[in-house]
């Protein structure tokens, strides 16, 4: 899949914000770019109620698939997925995506787990960490 | 116990009993960095023929020596101790053995010590593969002690053919890759001491981790350009760009933790840090009194500045007094060995170059939690709400 990406901070009540848009990719742009030394955070949907959105493929990923991010200058920055994880929203692990690393890397994040149709929203969140290839 | 920011208590300490993975981690890094950082200069004092100091650093080197092999007595025993004292206690002779080669200009005993390194080579790795109950095998052990070895004689290849850009560089990887097998070395070691291994890879962990090797290496590369600065020895420009290269790396560190206008601060006063030590040094070998004590006075300045950049850093964890006073005590291990240089005092000097290295260790620990927690302070609270379907249906 190719996606756009957006520029994403944080909502009022702490939590990350996510893209507008269900075909599009949003950067945690409070973070480190993708290419700087830290964990660049790409988010995206899962699904929307039509169908698949961005990142419905996302769980798929496995160890040694290659992710690219194309900067605006039109450089391709090449990733490969060291591990995929789901984790409970409630016990998600912020140190392991956020908190700053002195290597290149990008963590995908998206929705997975059963869906809570109460709230409207999944439970659990799918994380690809991925390292600089 | 001590603040964990004091300066020698921790370092004097020595080997321990290693509790957890990560102090493990830590000591292995701690203990073979310093191999290569003593080896490196043993060797350079023999191509250089500085004997009057190689008899400290083949004390240290010796020292160091005996507390790998009490680690390894901790964890496997007394005859695995023994065994491994004999096997690195080869290995630091052949690399001796190397560098008089190199003096000699005697081509087969260059090639009769690097044959002979490699037969240990084969030796360590089959011994702490059989110890880690071959979680990693003797060639993987193997092939990480030879490009040790590689590196070091590259090294010692490149200062005597006077190459000092080279020998610098090639010092500089042959640290890291150590600090980098000693990473590896540790999860399958604490695995075998039924140790939980998950921590090695916490986020405030491996910046403990990488935050040591550059700490350390900033340490090492300090005093090896203050003692090219105080023997007038052509070396000294490689010696302060290699220096440069790490505090660069440190600026990159700082521009991931905090931002950009943060890491230029952190250049500006870290540079001001070395320049001060690197004058200091100079002045003394010149007798120049008046530079001495203006360079004193522009290291404290700078100490100041850089406890007051790290205490903002980590929003007050550390306190900005304890921060700069920690520098100052660098500084002072520094300031104290030059000036133990110019008394030809070469045992303290070692000392103090000792007790000054592996406090960076207990710094980078420190700083790494405080930086951890203010940094952790403002990240996103909680998962991300990146679905709106149900379409998934993943249970």
């Amino acid at each position: 899949m190719d996606a756009a990406v957006e520029e994403l901070g944080r909502l009022p009540d702490g939590t990350v914000d996510v893209p507008r848009q269900w075909q599009q990719v949003g950067w945690y742009a409070e973070g480190p770019r993708p290419g700087e030394a830290g964990p660049a955070v790409l988010l995206g949907h899962v699904d929307s109620k039509a169908g698949p959105a961005v990142f419905y493929r996302l769980r798929e990923l496995r160890p040694g698939d290659r992710v690219e991010v194309v900067t605006a200058t039109g450089a391709a920055l090449g990733f490969v997925v060291r591990r995929v994880a789901r984790y409970p929203k409630d016990e998600f692990p912020t140190d392991e995506v956020y908190l700053p690393t002195l290597r290149r890397e990008v963590r995908l994040v998206t929705c997975g787990g059963t869906f809570d149709r109460g709230s409207g929203h999944y439970r659990d969140n799918v994380i690809a960490f991925a390292e600089a290839a | 116990m001590s603040h964990p920011l004091s300066t020698h208590a921790p370092a004097a300490a020595g080997p321990r009993v290693q509790t957890t993975a990560v102090e493990l981690r830590s000591g292995l890094q701690m203990l073979l960095g310093e191999h290569v950082r003593l080896t490196v200069v043993l060797m350079r004092e023999r191509i250089a023929g500085v004997d009057e100091r190689t008899q400290a650093t083949v004390v240290s080197v010796d020292r160091n020596a005996d507390e790998l092999s009490a680690v390894i007595g901790e964890l496997y025993g007394k005859d695995a101790a023994a065994s491994f004292g004999q096997l690195w206690a080869a290995h630091v002779r052949q690399l001796q053995d190397y560098a008089a080669g190199l003096v000699d200009r005697d081509e087969a005993a260059k090639q009769q010590a690097r044959s002979r390194l490699q037969v240990t080579e084969g030796d360590i790795g089959r011994l702490l593969s059989s110890a880690v109950q071959a979680a990693l095998t003797p060639e993987q052990v193997e092939d990480a002690i030879r490009m040790h070895v590689d590196t070091l004689l590259a090294q010692a290849d490149a200062y005597a053919a006077k190459d000092w850009t080279r020998a610098y560089e090639v010092g500089r990887e042959c640290f890291s890759h150590m600090l980098m097998t000693a990473d590896v070395l540790a999860g399958p070691i604490a695995a075998s001491q039924g140790l939980p291994v998950t921590e090695l890879q916490a986020p405030r962990r491996l910046l403990q981790s990488a935050l040591s090797r550059l700490l350390a290496e900033h340490m090492g590369l300090m005093v090896e350009a203050m003692r090219a600065a105080a023997d007038r020895a052509p070396e000294l420009q490689a010696a302060t760009t290699t220096l440069n290269a790490n505090t660069s790396e440190l600026a990159t560190a700082m521009r991931a933790l905090y931002g950009d206008i943060a890491a230029r601060r952190f250049l500006q006063v870290w540079a001001g840090h070395v320049e001060g030590l690197v004058a200091y040094a100079t002045a003394t070998a010149g007798g120049d009194e008046g530079a001495r004590s203006s360079s004193g006075e522009a290291l404290d300045r700078f100490a100041g500045e850089i406890g007051a950049f790290l205490s903002t850093a980590t929003d007050g964890r550390l306190p900005a007094a304890e921060l700069t006073a920690a520098v100052t005590a660098h500084d002072r291990d520094l300031t104290s060995l030059t000036d133990a240089w110019a008394a030809k005092d070469f045992s303290r000097a070692q000392e103090l170059s000792a007790s000054g290295y592996r406090h960076m260790f207990t710094l980078a620990e420190t700083l790494a939690e405080a930086v951890g927690d203010e940094v952790a302070a403002g990240l996103p609270r909680g998962g991300a709400q990146t679905g709106g379907g149900g379409t998934v249906g993943e249970s």
